[in-house]
């Protein structure tokens, strides 16, 4: 098999997956692609892999990715390329398929080996049901997100298993270096050349990160409210999330806190959900919840149905409350 | 110019509903409605055929083309009254079970059919199924370059510049055409068409093509052809508590609070 990521510790958790299932998917191959690739690859050389491929003449667009991607797996005879699921990723992949004749997984939230067969599974139904689906083709390619593989590598190296799934503890490092190699062919330009790359905003703070997200949507009337919501968030230790009108379409939060299909996913302990009606587009975004709470006036409103906890009311009415008696629970 | 825009018919998710086991989905009778991401696509269609006709000698055709079952009818006519100058269907029992391989050979079919684009425009995925695929094979397929992600984007004769919205960053891309291009809801914010608009749509040519007319085999692209299969497609068991708090304001906050506590998630 044969695995690229931009992100390195993307590719790092695939090739872990790669080790964990050696016998079935055979030698494992790996990519480093791109600005700084010489200087990223030496990390590569503990991975897995035990040949990666090198080059920072790859333009890392979709054709040129996989025209590049296409050509090694013919040269190496691959049956199986794994991507990470970055919107890049994502994008490459049906592009590399189609070249290969392959079938194709494009983002798959969970990839596991199941009686010697690859079953993925992934969101659908604008992430009402999750489909597990097996690909049919001898010649496969998967795009896997963050964690699919139940591993995440650490910025440090290493892997530590996340709860509740059996690849990584499967995982044994391998003890033999792999070796650098340049690509055996020229690799093709694309026809889409990159102009310029801008640097997005970054939210103040780590919202992927946190544990606690308190996330306003449209049962807010007025930008000037805020305040109100910012308050219970203080006193809850949360961050501020929000859903899509409020980000994009009002401009009253910046996008980089906006949750759902075209925003973030995080997986907080606490989602306190108010004025929010749950389009799937958002709910998307707030799946990943391990308690969910909703606030909103609409007692049909399709966020309930996802919720642990839930209050028909108006968040003009149960915010400023509950802000006071979270701080009172602090002081006592 | 032309641009083709390639649009899917949807399932209002809006009204979906479940078998008792409370994880089946039922999609027997479910409405269906023009996806959201296709609106962006035809809208940026649109706006370049107005940018267009305000200048002499130049001249966008918008063609709105769909695949799939005889539905199609009820939702293209909106494309039609949003502005597309004409809609091409693919209609044909044997698309039942078509996955994303099979529905891109069929669009690219029908593309080379209609004698080719200038430009493609697709949503980044359905608001449905959400495979994402159909605008990097349609692109291998026809041999264009392909742009993906797009947010905003423009043209300068045959030059298209985009801005692709990538996790941490805007890369700007530009090609010549012809060209696809898949758009995110952030490029615009799609029309609402007049009323005019609707009552005109009926009258605007549209071409309803099978497979045969494609010169495609019947069982080439359907079921029987899908190279992914769908072992079971439901919602997640991890079943969510559903506890209604209910009663006065004071008594409703305190019980929420408990619950947090309980729960462990409080700081």
């Amino acid at each position: 098999m044969l695995v690229w990521s931009e992100r390195d510790h993307l590719a790092h958790e695939l090739l872990l997956f790669a080790g964990a299932h050696r016998r079935l998917l055979g030698p494992t191959y790996a990519t480093v692609f791109g600005e700084r690739a010489t200087a990223r690859a030496e990390a590569y050389r503990s991975w897995e892999a035990v040949r990666t491929y090198v080059s920072e003449a790859v333009e890392l667009t979709d054709e040129c990715l996989a025209h590049t991607l296409a050509g090694l797996a013919e040269h190496l005879q691959i049956q199986l390329v794994l991507l990470g699921a970055t919107r890049r990723g994502r994008a490459t992949a049906p592009r590399l398929a189609q070249i290969l004749g392959a079938g194709c997984v494009s983002e798959a939230v969970e990839l596991t080996v199941e009686e010697g067969q690859l079953i993925t599974s992934r969101y659908t139904l604008g992430g009402n049901t999750l489909a597990r689906e097996r690909i049919l083709t001898t010649r496969k390619v998967i795009a896997a997100v963050p964690g699919a593989v139940g591993v995440k590598a650490a910025a440090s190296g290493v892997a530590q298993a996340t709860v509740g799934t059996g690849a990584a503890k499967q995982a044994e490092p391998v003890a033999a270096a792999g070796e650098l190699l340049p690509l055996p062919f020229q690799p093709s330009a694309g026809r889409a050349r990159v102009v310029r790359r801008e640097p997005k905003p970054r939210a103040g703070a780590d919202l992927a990160g946190s544990q606690r997200l308190v996330c306003i949507g449209r049962g807010l009337e007025r930008a000037e409210d805020l305040p109100l919501i910012h308050e219970l968030a203080k006193a809850l230790g949360a961050e501020l999330a929000c859903t899509r009108p409020l980000s994009y379409e009002y401009g009253w939060l910046p996008e980089e806190r906006m949750l759902g299909i075209s925003g973030l996913r995080p997986s907080p302990r606490l989602m306190l959900s108010l004025g929010v009606s749950g389009q799937v587009q958002h709910t998307v975004g707030i799946m990943g919840s391990r308690l969910i709470v909703a606030v909103n006036r609409e007692a049909s409103a399709p966020i309930f149905r996802l919720a642990d906890y839930g209050i028909v009311g108006d968040l003009y009415e149960i915010a400023p409350k509950l802000t006071e008696q979270l701080r009172m629970r602090s002081k006592g | 110019m032309r641009i083709v825009v390639c649009l899917k018919q949807v399932y209002d998710l809006a009204q979906l509903r479940y078998r008792s086991d409370g994880r089946t989905p039922l999609l027997e009778g479910l409405p269906v409605q023009l996806g959201a991401f296709e609106k962006n696509a035809l809208e940026q269609a649109v706006r370049f055929k107005e940018a267009a006709s305000r200048e002499p000698g130049s001249e966008v055709e918008v063609v709105a083309l769909s695949a799939g079952s005889a539905k199609l009818q009820e939702t293209i006519k909106e494309a039609l009254a949003m502005g597309a100058d004409r809609a091409v269907l693919v209609v044909d029992p044997a698309l039942g079970g078509a996955d994303a391989a099979g529905t891109a050979r069929v669009l690219a079919a029908a593309i080379q059919k209609l004698g080719g684009a200038d430009l493609i425009l697709l949503g980044e995925g359905s608001d449905d199924e959400y495979t994402g695929q159909i605008p990097s094979r349609l692109a291998a397929l026809l041999n264009l370059p392909q742009i993906t992600f797009v947010r905003s984007l423009e043209l300068e004769g045959r030059l298209v510049r985009a801005a692709r919205d990538l996790e941490q960053e805007l890369e700007i891309v530009e090609c010549e055409l012809p060209a696809v291009v898949s758009v995110t809801s952030e490029l615009n914010t799609p029309r609402l068409p007049p009323l005019s608009a609707i009552l005109k749509a009926g009258r605007k040519p549209m071409d309803t093509w099978s497979l045969h007319d494609l010169a495609m085999p019947a069982d080439s692209v359907g079921g029987p052809a899908a190279q992914v299969e769908v072992l079971s497609n439901l919602a997640p068991a991890q079943a969510r508590k559903n506890v209604m708090l209910e009663g006065e304001v004071e008594h409703q906050v305190e019980a929420l609070l408990a619950a947090l506590e309980r729960e462990g998630v409080l700081p």
